[in-house]
């Protein structure tokens, strides 16, 4: 499909049509151009729930307003200041997934406690409350779940990040969450607005990491050589080279970047109509051409023109907090279990789509 | 080579300082992109043309 065009029309579930961006010129040209819109109240955005907007679904000025709360904290500078406290929290996690039972579920035991355990750092939430979001998020990234079942976690998540917020509008508490805290007792910041914005980062911050986690190692132990060059260097360009490969190669974020057309707007030669919904093929637009030999892993190539994180105004706000955790818990790990395997054959793995994850990753070393 | 910097269209993505440390950095309030020198030594000029393809929000220019 994507030789031939860049955008291709389709047909959604409940009847509308809407452009399938293909190629990596287009999907960059969609998402950099104002006339592209991210904003969920419209009813023509391509989206299975159009729950309460996250600034993820806003467009400018409202969309920058809210991005800006969360900008500082998520600098190159600011997230390397946090690199003691990830390898904390690496080793800790390793230290208790090798001393245990053998096999086991490395998503589980591994690649989901360190994201979720940094997020909560970062944003002061109480990590004792795990399950409770780990598992509500999984039902928001789950395609194969109804609309219905996503409408009540995204309820349920939105109501404890409100709680939260509420509980600390009066003591200093630590995180963003006593940030945005000062910023809502002083009027600067609206708490309704601030509890959906915590609740994006909660859900964004640990699912979509743990899941590059669990599907690098997935993918590195199918392709032995590939991982014995991130495994046996300790050269940090060399590590930071690996994980935009693996970034680019496994794409984990198909669905995420949805828009409609506000005004007619020419891309790759079509014409999308205003109100038309459009959505980024990451996945196949990160295996273009424009990567020579784009479906071979190749740990050594240079991948950083990717667009795993997105592209324009909404590209990821915690790009280089994943980075950096990917660049710590994936070397650590191969190199502490150097027999590691999978405990199951490869055909039994429920893959999810949606956000690409696995339910569990069985592993044994 | 000659850069100039749009802090308005700037989204603070970062990938300026991750790719060319030694022109870019980030304002600690906003995460905005901070300029270091406005002309690269030849030395940067890759990784200043790199970082022009990968800020997400077309905020940096060059000027031969
Ligand atoms: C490997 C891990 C990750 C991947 C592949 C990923 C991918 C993406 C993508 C593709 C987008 C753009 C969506 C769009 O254009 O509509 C995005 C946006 C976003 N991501 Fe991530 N993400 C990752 C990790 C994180 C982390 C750790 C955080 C936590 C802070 C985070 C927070 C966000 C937020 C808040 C947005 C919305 C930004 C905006 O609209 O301005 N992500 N992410
Ligand atoms: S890459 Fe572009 S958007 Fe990101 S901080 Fe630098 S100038 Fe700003």
């Amino acid at each position: 499909m994507r030789e031939q065009d860049g955008l291709t029309r389709v047909q959604l579930q409940h009847g509308d049509t809407a452009w399938l961006v293909t190629r990596y010129d287009e999907v960059r040209a969609a998402l950099s151009d104002p006339r592209i819109s991210a904003d969920i109240t419209n009813p023509r955005l391509p989206v299975a729930v159009h729950g309460r907007p996250t600034f993820a679904r806003m467009d400018d000025p409202d969309h920058a307003r809210l991005r800006r709360v969360f900008t500082s904290a998520f600098t190159v500078k600011n997230v390397n200041l946090m690199r003691r406290a990830i390898e904390t929290v690496v080793d800790r996690t390793l230290t208790a997934f090798a001393g245990g039972r053998n096999p086991a579920d490395l998503m589980r035991g591994y690649a989901l406690p360190i994201p979720s355990q940094v997020i909560c750092l970062i944003l002061g939430v109480p990590y004792e409350d795990h399950q409770f979001f780990e598992e509500h998020s999984a039902t928001l990234f789950d395609q194969g779940l109804p609309a219905d079942r996503k409408q009540a976690a995204l309820t349920a998540l939105y109501t404890y990040t409100h709680r939260l917020l509420t509980d600390r509008l009066t003591a200093p508490s630590p995180g963003l969450i006593g940030q945005q805290a000062v910023l809502i007792a002083r009027g600067e910041l609206d708490l309704d607005e601030a509890a959906v914005s915590t609740m994006a980062l909660l859900v964004a911050g640990h699912e979509t990491t743990s899941s590059m986690i669990a599907l690098s190692t997935l993918v590195l132990l199918q392709h032995p050589d590939q991982l014995a060059r991130l495994r046996d260097s300790d050269d940090p360009t060399v590590v930071a080279r690996a994980v935009e490969e693996l970034l680019r190669y496994i794409t984990i974020a198909e669905t995420a970047a949805v828009r409609v057309a506000t005004d007619d707007v020419e891309i790759g030669g079509h014409l999308v109509r205003k109100d038309e919904g459009l959505m980024m093929c990451l996945p196949s637009a990160n295996r273009d051409g424009k990567f020579a030999g784009a479906d071979d892993l190749d740990l050594g190539r240079d991948a950083r023109g990717h667009v795993a994180f997105g592209f324009g105004v909404h590209q990821c706000l915690g790009q280089n907090l994943a980075r950096l955790e990917l660049q710590i818990a994936l070397p650590v790990l191969l190199r502490r279990l150097p027999g590691l395997k999978l405990a199951v054959p490869l055909e039994e793995l429920r893959m999810r789509l949606g956000i690409l994850s696995v339910d569990e990753l069985p592993v044994t070393w | 080579m000659k850069i100039k910097v749009d802090v308005s269209a700037c989204i603070a993505a970062g990938q300026c300082a991750l790719t060319a440390p030694d022109m870019f950095d980030q304002r600690d309030d906003d995460g905005t992109v901070v300029l270091l020198s406005e002309e690269p030594a030849p030395a940067h000029e890759h990784a200043v043309r790199e970082a022009v393809s990968l800020c997400p929000a077309a905020a940096i220019d060059l000027t031969p």
